[in-house]
This record gives C-alpha cells, sequence and structure tokens, in this order.
C-alpha cells in the first residue's frame, strides 16, 4: 500500500518494467511528464501491466508509484533530439498545407530494440498537439499496433494515445476511454517477413494503395504525413527496402544506431531473434491439448515445425551474410541518431506476454474497460480457411501470384487467431489475397471427431460468412 | 488493550496537525498494523473529529478516507453507522471555503474504489451524505429556507439565471471554464432525462456557485493587492517561511479553496476515487506561487529576477540577477514562457521548508543553462556549468538533417506544453488557448463524462470489425475529434421508453439463463405482482432470452435479427 516517490529533474526519465501478473500505479504529483510524448494527467492514476515504459520530463516532475515493477531514473538529454526532428516535420507538414503538397514520409529503422517503436509513438503523439493527424503505419507484424500480432497496418492518430496499453486496439461499440482510432489492416498471418516474401509485399502495397487513396480525398491526412514502423529485417534486405521506400514514397529515413556496447551483440541478437519466433510457435503448438487430438494433427505439427527450422535457417543464414545496407537514396533524405539510455529490451518471453495481452484485450477488453465477446459453436465444414504459401511453395507454383491456399479445416486450427477478411468464402484466391482485414477470430477448440468448432467472436452475432486466413498466432485461454 | 490502543491512537492524531500525506499516511499504516482493535481505532478517529477544531476535522475526515480506502475492512463497516455524523457535523463548521473540498471528497466516496471495485460505503448512507450536503449547501443559498423538490424546469431556469450572472462578469479563465461546464450541465439535463439525476446536478451547480462566489472574493482581493505589488510578487521571502508553518485558520481562504488551479472544476470528472493530501512541502504553494492564469501573465522574466536569489538563499552573489536575461536562464525560460511555473519554486525547495537549494540538483536542472562561470560562486563545486554563450535558432529546423545536427532552441518544448494552454483535467490533452480550442475543451470533457457514465452503467460491449477499405478511405477522422454534427447518444436512446421496458418481465424457467444479445447472466428476484420468481427487464422470443432494452435498442437491431434467424433455421 505504501507509495513511492520519484522526483525528476529536467530531462530525466524513468523507465519501469512491469512484468508477469504485476501491476503497477503511477501517480503525476506535479510538473509536467510526458510517455512516449504522451503528456500525463496529474492526479490521475494510470495502471500498468505487462509493459516497459517510461516517463520522461522536459520540466521536472514528482511522481508516485504503487505496485509491483523493475524501475531506474536516468538522465534523458536525448530526448531535446526528438523533440527537435519533431519540429523539422512539423515545418514540412506547414510547408506540405501552404503548397497543398504532401507531408513528410518518414520511415524509422534499426536493429532490434532500439527504440523504433517509442520514437514513432513520441512523433506521433507530439504531431496530435499540433492538431495533425499523422499516419503511423506498421510494418513489423511481431509488434501489436491497432491490431493482434502478424497484420500491417495503418493508422490517423488524431487524438491522444492511451499510455497504459501497448499502442491500442480497434474501436468499440459505445463510448470509450480514448477517441477511436480507425485503422486499415492487412494480416500477413505469419510473424516472419521473411517466410513468404511476395505474399508480405503484396500487402505493404495495398496498405500503401489505400494510404494514397486516403489522401487524395483527405488533405489533413495528406499534409501531416506518414510515420512507418519497420521491421529490423528491413535493414538487411535490400529489395524489401527499395520496395518499402518506392511504395510508400517515403521521403526521409531515420536509422537508430545501436550504442557502441551493444554493437558486438548484433550478430547475436539476430540468432536470438531467429530463436525467438520458433519458441513462440513451438511453445503455443505443444500446449497441452484436449483428447481428442489425432495422429494427424501430430504429422502436422512435425511438418510445420521442420518448416519453421528450415525457414528459420534460411533467415539466420541471409542475415549473416548481408551487412547493413548503404542507405543513400535519391530523393530520400537519411539521418541518423543514437539510441536513447532507456530503450527496453524486449526478449523473446516478454514479447509474448505482450502479445498475449494484446489478443486478450482485443476480445476481453483491459481492466478498465471489459468487452463482452460472444462464443458460437458450428461445424468444421462452416469455415473457409486460408493459409500464406511459403516462398518456395510460390516458387514451385505455375502461376507465381497465386499467395494463398486452402486448408482443410481440421483440429489443426485449435488455438489458432484467424483473420476475417473482407472477402467472401466462394471468391477467386486473387481476390481473397488482396482483400482487407475486417477483424479476428479464436478458435477455443476444434473437435473433428464430432465435427464440429467453438469460436470466439468479437461481435456478437453469426459467424461472419467471410473467407478466414490461418497463420503463426496462436492463442489459449 | 483497547483502551491502550485508543489512548495511543488519540495521542498519535496530535501530529495532524497539517494537511500532510506523510502523516497520513503513517496513521493509516498504524491503523493497518491495529486492525485488531479496530474499533479502538475508529473510536480514536470520531473522537478526535468531534472535537477537533474545523481544520483538524477536515484532516480527521482526510484521515479517515484514506484508512477507507486503503484498508477497507473492517473500518468501512466500523464508519459507516458514524460517517454520517462525522461529516455533517465538519460541513456544519467549516468555513464556507472548506466546503467545496467536502464536496470533492464525497465524491471520492461515489465512485467505485481502486481497491475493491465498489464505493466505500453502502449506497444508503451515500445518499445520506449527500442530503446532509444538499441541505446544507440548499439552507445556505437560501438563507435558511428550505430548497423546493428539484425538478428539471427549475433547474434549467437556475442553470440560465446563473449563466446570465456569469455572461456579466468580467470574462477571464475562470469564468470560461464555468460557462464551459455550465453548458456541459445543460446537455446533460436536456430532453428526457432520470430525474435521478438532477440532484447530482444540483450539487454540481452549487458547487460551481461556491467555487465562483470564492473566485469573486479572490478577484476583488487582488484588485487591493495589485495596487501594491512588491508585497504581492516582490517579496518571495515572505512566502517561504510561511512553508514552515503548520495550516491553520489563520491562512488566506485560498489556501483551502484553490490547491490546484488547473483542477478545481475538474471534480465531477475526476472519477479515479482520489483525493489529492497536499505534501507539506507544497501546502501553501497555491495562493503565492501559482496565481490564478490571468495573473501570471503579468509575471514576466523581470519578476523571476527578484524570485531567484532570494529561492536561491543567497548561495547566488548578489550581480547574479544581471546575468539572468532571457537568453540565458534556460532552465526558467524551459519552464514558462513569460509565466512563472510554481514547479520550479518546489523543485528548489523540495529539500526543505525554508527553501534550502540543493546545488548538486543544478547542473541537472539547467541542461543548457549558461550561466556566466566567471562570477558564478556555484562552480566552486566543479559542477560544470560551462561557459557558452550559445545561440539558438529562432526558427524551428526546416529538415531532418538540420534537427540531428543542431541542438534544439528548450523553447520551443512550450510549443508542445505551455502555448497550449487549456488542458483537459482527466486525460491531460492539451488545446490552444482559442475560440476553437475552447470549443474542443468542452467537448473533451463532454466525451470523458459520457464515457465514464457508461462505465458506471457497465453497458455490455464489445470490440466492433474495422472499416472495409472503402469506409477507410472515406473515414473523417475530424468527425471523431471535432465531433459529427449532432448525433449525440442520450437522442437515439429517446426513442424508446426505458422505464417501461425496465418492468418487462418473464417468469424464471432455468437456473441460467444468459441475454442473447449482451451475453449477462439474467438475474431473478421475486416479483409479488406474478407471486412467482422472474427476471427483470426481460423478453422471450423464439425460446431465447434478451434483456427488454437490448432487444428494443436500435443499435442492436440487426443483431437481434440475425440471432432470430439463425434460431429459425437451426
Amino acid at each position: 500500500m505504501s507509495r513511492n516517490t520519484v522526483i525528476l529533474e529536467p530531462n530525466q526519465e524513468w523507465t519501469f518494467e512491469v512484468l508477469n501478473q504485476d501491476k503497477l500505479s503511477v501517480y503525476l504529483v506535479e510538473g509536467k511528464a510526458e510517455i512516449f510524448g504522451t503528456e500525463l494527467a496529474i492526479g490521475r492514476e494510470y495502471e500498468f501491466e505487462t509493459i516497459k515504459s517510461s516517463v520522461f520530463t522536459y520540466f521536472g516532475c514528482k511522481l508516485q508509484w504503487e505496485g509491483e515493477c523493475v524501475e531506474k531514473t536516468l538522465d534523458c538529454p536525448g530526448m531535446l533530439k526528438v523533440a527537435n526532428i519533431h519540429f523539422a516535420l512539423e515545418s514540412m507538414r506547414k510547408k506540405a498545407e501552404e503548397n497543398n503538397g504532401n507531408g513528410p514520409v518518414l520511415l524509422v529503422l534499426g536493429a532490434e530494440n532500439t527504440g523504433k517503436t517509442s520514437l514513432c509513438k513520441t512523433l506521433v503523439s507530439y504531431a496530435t498537439r499540433m492538431s495533425r493527424f499523422p499516419c503511423l503505419v506498421n510494418l513489423d507484424v511481431q509488434s501489436p499496433i491497432y491490431s493482434p500480432p502478424g497484420a500491417l497496418t495503418a493508422t490517423p492518430i488524431s487524438h491522444i494515445l492511451d499510455v497504459e496499453e501497448f499502442f491500442g486496439l480497434p474501436p468499440i461499440n459505445g463510448p470509450s476511454l480514448t477517441r477511436n482510432k480507425q485503422s486499415l489492416v492487412y494480416t500477413y498471418a505469419l510473424l516472419n517477413p521473411n517466410t513468404s516474401t511476395d505474399y508480405f509485399q503484396n500487402q505493404m502495397r495495398l496498405l500503401a494503395e489505400g494510404i494514397q487513396e486516403r489522401q487524395n480525398k483527405d488533405s489533413s491526412i495528406r499534409t501531416s504525413g506518414v510515420i512507418i514502423d519497420a521491421p529490423s529485417s528491413l535493414l538487411f534486405s535490400k529489395q524489401q527496402l527499395d520496395y518499402v521506400l518506392s511504395s510508400f514514397k517515403c521521403t526521409a529515413i531515420i536509422v537508430i544506431n545501436k550504442n557502441k556496447d551493444n554493437e558486438i551483440l548484433k550478430t547475436e541478437d539476430n540468432s536470438v531473434s531467429g530463436i525467438d519466433e520458433k519458441v513462440v510457435i513451438s511453445t503455443e503448438e505443444s500446449n497441452p491439448q484436449s483428447d481428442d487430438n489425432n495422429s494427424v494433427k501430430k504429422d502436422d505439427e512435425i511438418v510445420n515445425e521442420s518448416k519453421i527450422q528450415e525457414s528459420l535457417d534460411k533467415h539466420a543464414e541471409s542475415e549473416m551474410i548481408s551487412e547493413p545496407l548503404d542507405l543513400n537514396f535519391d530523393n530520400v533524405e537519411t539521418v541518423y541518431i543514437d539510441e536513447l539510455p532507456g530503450v527496453k529490451r524486449n526478449d523473446d518471453v516478454f514479447l509474448r506476454q505482450i502479445q498475449r495481452r494484446v489478443i486478450q484485450e482485443y476480445f476481453f477488453g483491459s481492466n478498465r474497460r471489459n468487452l463482452s465477446p460472444f462464443t458460437i459453436t458450428t461445424n468444421l465444414s462452416n469455415l473457409v480457411v486460408y493459409r500464406p504459401l511459403e516462398q518456395q511453395e510460390i516458387a514451385k507454383n505455375e502461376d507465381k501470384s497465386i499467395l494463398l491456399v486452402k486448408v482443410i479445416p481440421s483440429a489443426v486450427l485449435q488455438n489458432c487467431l484467424l483473420a476475417v477478411v473482407d472477402a467472401e468464402p466462394t471468391d477467386d484466391v486473387k481476390k481473397i489475397q488482396n482483400a482487407e482485414t475486417l477483424g479476428y477470430i479464436h478458435v477455443v477448440e476444434a473437435n473433428e471427431e464430432r465435427s464440429l468448432i467453438k469460436i470466439l467472436l468479437p461481435v456478437p452475432g453469426k459467424l461472419p460468412k467471410n473467407a478466414l486466413i490461418m497463420g503463426d498466432v496462436r492463442y489459449h485461454e | 488493550m483497547n483502551r491502550e490502543v485508543y489512548e495511543d491512537f488519540t495521542e498519535a492524531l496530535e501530529d495532524l496537525q497539517a494537511n500532510s500525506r506523510p502523516v497520513i499516511k503513517t496513521l493509516t499504516e498504524i491503523a493497518a498494523e491495529n486492525v485488531t482493535y479496530s474499533d479502538a481505532v475508529v473510536n480514536a478517529i470520531s473522537d478526535h473529529i468531534k472535537r477537533a477544531q474545523a481544520p483538524q476535522k477536515l484532516l480527521g475526515l482526510y484521515l479517515l478516507d484514506s484508512i477507507v480506502k486503503n484498508l477497507g475492512d473492517p473500518y468501512s463497516h466500523l464508519f459507516e453507522p458514524v460517517i454520517v455524523d462525522l461529516f455533517s457535523t465538519t460541513f456544519t463548521s467549516s468555513p464556507e471555503a472548506v466546503k467545496p473540498k467536502l464536496n470533492d471528497l464525497f465524491r471520492t466516496w461515489t465512485v467505485p474504489n481502486a481497491n475493491t471495485g465498489v464505493p466505500v460505503f453502502s449506497p444508503g448512507t451515500l445518499k445520506l451524505l449527500s442530503d446532509v450536503m444538499s441541505k446544507k449547501l440548499a439552507s445556505k443559498q437560501h438563507s435558511g429556507s428550505s430548497r423546493p423538490r428539484i425538478n428539471q424546469t427549475s433547474l434549467m431556469v437556475e442553470i440560465n439565471k446563473y449563466r446570465q450572472v456569469l455572461e456579466q462578469t468580467t470574462k477571464d479563465a475562470f469564468i470560461e471554464k464555468q460557462l464551459s461546464l455550465l453548458d456541459r450541465i445543460s446537455v446533460n439535463i436536456t430532453g428526457v432525462v432520470d430525474p435521478k439525476i438532477l440532484p447530482g446536478v444540483q450539487e454540481e451547480l452549487d458547487q460551481m456557485k461556491t467555487q465562483f462566489e470564492a473566485h469573486s472574493s479572490k478577484q476583488r482581493n487582488r484588485k487591493r493587492k495589485n495596487t501594491t505589488p512588491d508585497e504581492n510578487i516582490g517579496n518571495p521571502h515572505k512566502q517561504f517561511q510561511s512553508h514552515s508553518q503548520p495550516l491553520n485558520t489563520s491562512l488566506p481562504e485560498s489556501t483551502y479553496t484553490n490547491p490546484r488551479p488547473n483542477q478545481q472544476h475538474e471534480s465531477s470528472n475526476n472519477d479515479d476515487g482520489l483525493v489529492m493530501y497536499d505534501d507539506d512541502t507544497m501546502e501553501d504553494k497555491a495562493p503565492t506561487v501559482a496565481p490564478p492564469a490571468n495573473m501570471t501573465e503579468n509575471l514576466t522574466v523581470p519578476a523571476f529576477n527578484q524570485y531567484i536569489p532570494r529561492a536561491l538563499n543567497n548561495t547566488l552573489p548578489p550581480n547574479l540577477p544581471a546575468v539572468l536575461n532571457e537568453n540565458n536562464f534556460q532552465f526558467f525560460q524551459g519552464l514558462q514562457p513569460g509565466q512563472f511555473n510554481p514547479n520550479a519554486l518546489n523543485m528548489i525547495s523540495q529539500g526543505g521548508a525554508t527553501a534550502q537549494f540543493d546545488q548538486s540538483m543544478l547542473p541537472n536542472m539547467t541542461p543548457m543553462a549558461n550561466l556566466n562561470p566567471a562570477n558564478n560562486t556555484l562552480s566552486n563545486n566543479n559542477i560544470g556549468l560551462e561557459v557558452q554563450t550559445q545561440t539558438f535558432s529562432k526558427e524551428p529546423p526546416q529538415s531532418l538533417t538540420e534537427a540531428v545536427s543542431t541542438n534544439m532552441n528548450p523553447e520551443f518544448i512550450n510549443r508542445l506544453y505551455t502555448d497550449l494552454s487549456l488542458q483537459c483535467p482527466t486525460c491531460g490533452f492539451r488545446f490552444p488557448n482559442t475560440e476553437e480550442g475552447k470549443q474542443m475543451e468542452i467537448r473533451e470533457m463532454d466525451w470523458h463524462f459520457r464515457c465514464n457514465k457508461d462505465i458506471r452503467e457497465n453497458h455490455s460491449r464489445n470490440r466492433l470489425y474495422y472499416l472495409t477499405l472503402t469506409q477507410w478511405i472515406n473515414y473523417k477522422d475530424e468527425d471523431e475529434v471535432y465531433g459529427a454534427p449532432e448525433s449525440e447518444e442520450p437522442e437515439q436512446k429517446n426513442d424508446f421508453d426505458f422505464e417501461s421496458l425496465k418492468s418487462q418481465f418473464v417468469e424464471v424457467t432455468s437456473d441460467e439463463e444468459k441475454c442473447e444479445v449482451c451475453q449477462e447472466q439474467l438475474t431473478s428476484s421475486w416479483s409479488e405482482q406474478a407471486e412467482n420468481w422472474v427476471w427483470m427487464n426481460c423478453i422471450e422470443k423464439s425460446g431465447l432470452f434478451f434483456h427488454a432494452t437490448c432487444f428494443a435498442d436500435p443499435e442492436n437491431k440487426d443483431l437481434v435479427n440475425s440471432i432470430l434467424a439463425e434460431r429459425g433455421q437451426g
């Protein structure tokens, strides 16, 4: 019950990590402070769970906290640089407004855990204070931004962000704690962008086209520009980087340099990230299953794992060979900044906790705002499910523009998060692979013997009559 | 043993002389340790509140508040029978200026406690408390004559009268805020409303009036003071001395009424159940260091120079003020553009009541300070105040390359903060102090109000699907942020009659049934009318059960149809 007091001097930050089932409450007692660019209200209780975050102040402030966390106070003068970048972007937005042109399109690059998402968050938050509506694009499928993991999203940010959340989720049918943010979402369903490069690029292209259409209609979105949070793998793949730069028409790149001390660890980090993905999948696949599991399932599991291992090896290999790319491009301004001292090292365990939390909140809401999802039981045969083809599979196909393949609904769906896309089950596969995502459903139980499937829907009603996409994302309650 | 605890605790209560968080915290901890003798503790506190002078009575209630909120049972149970008495005694004996504080305290009891999810006292007790206050407030305003029964029309009339009074008063930030609050209140009671909310609205209105009175009396005081500005702002030293004094009746009344200038109007939005106990170190910042908005405008840089040497308790040489000009005293610059930030002095005075300046804090506090070290005794600690005559660009950077290669002019930070001087007390979002900004702030508060109401009413909610590509391309974020033209929720709700729907019932047929729409379990109750157990607010269609209100809600029309259609097929 006792409250701890933290006094921050100007340009200091207080970082905290709340892990496992711990809870933390933070109060701003006096002064002015922000969490990744979002100002805190004095006296309000901010509650945190499963988060690594930090409170920064330009002015000095007094905080109080209670609960369990790992915390530290750091000097963080580098934030002034971030603010200066914001003001440069703002100058560009003003120019765009005067010339009726396009605002800046900024791509944020950096190795794993260099604070890319935090930088993007801060920059969009600052922009909203200037009444701008910057469009935040997330290309990192591991990072659940306005969607459970596995998706590419574009979200105009028009109002304050919810600092208690990792980022945020789609709106609910009633007043919510923060203003609604409406995202355009294309699912990739997999968690490694290299597993199905063509599908990944296809989804990026669709997202970029959607944004450009929106910009054509909406001048405040156009002049406010775009901020793109990219996966670290983009630093190593020239082809993908070129693809991003041209499809989103990027005008600027910020590269976050890893701290010198961490530089040596770079290759190790990559291999660690490789193991990550294996862990995500293997633990989730080996979750205790019901007795209904049959041998088909087990075979499938083995196949899956060997495939995954294969693709991981390839991924690791390609990264080991490649050097960080030369980032000099015509018409693109590239700058380098150092990572901020309070950067969060998100290990695989933590990343999985975050992903889990976001999926749970997608259906059940948060502590402050409970939601009532809807459970239905239906026949397995009522589902029309596709999965992305892996890159080798695409290469083997005659028509290389086909990126999805139908999956026979079976026990393999158990625990899967399925993306509901805006296409009829009877539509051509090419229409389905180009359809935007409308939401997600969760397979609580798939019983092959009785041919029944129990599904959690976010929205009450029937099973949507849409095509579904399955991938790497699993969840069980 | 009970006796002993009673005596010990009574003695400990003697420490409760000032509004100090540490003391309240310690006493709460003692109460926690003595939970086995909780009735002795409760008696000690009750007797203390009854005996004490008015200011200490309030502090006693703050302690009580801390105990019931943090420790809960058995304390909340034990205080329950006596709280109405204690509260009403305190209310009667407190000066007018303190009453809003009691009102604020009461409000925090009406919302669910963060620890338990339910209010600290039972609805019956809260009702009594609210009666106590409305009666007291009413008798005050109508000088003894009891207020007629509140109804919607009379409330509207009263609101409009008050609006006229406000409109005839000289406009300032406070009045503007009151007007915007008034707008919000009148929106809430326009159209068909639940009569149960009226007393709450009345109370809010009464509170606003009280604040208005306090404000106008302060305005009058200020006018007097402004004729001798030196006394007011020119002598911070004198004000610092009062840090060491306990809170007592001789302090100016604004100490009580206005502890947080930004927050005083937000009580209806503050649903976090928080009462702010002031710390010793900042208990009297309000009247002196944080004058209301219209006054800070006079407190420009020259005024700092008078503050600083004294604030630093003469550790700086007398010639320092000469070098403190607009460009080189970045710390204070960064804090406020032409305004003085109360926190700065608090930071400085953090070390102790006598405002001793802790020199080790300086390097961090002045990250870009250019104090001239040539005649600066602070440098004897070797704390690295560099000799720089760095000048910052007056223009923001035009390119990223410029942004990363130059040092930012710290003044720019204010564009993200103090230049946007209106701030939503609930979420912290800022708005420019313009007509448009004010409108946005009103909408913002209204938004939080509706959201909190919705949460309290515990409507069942669910996630929505994303927009389709076409919908997204045509979506306007402006509608979300600036408000779409007239499509407020309450008006939709008025299309059907809630009360008559709620009285519909179905006799209980099985142990558990849930509403097909919201998935909530139906709760059974005994009906005299049906002489059976029934589910109230319930209807049955094709063997399925629905809340009558869920079923009738036009928003659920498609869903209900699809559920029934599915039932028809299967």
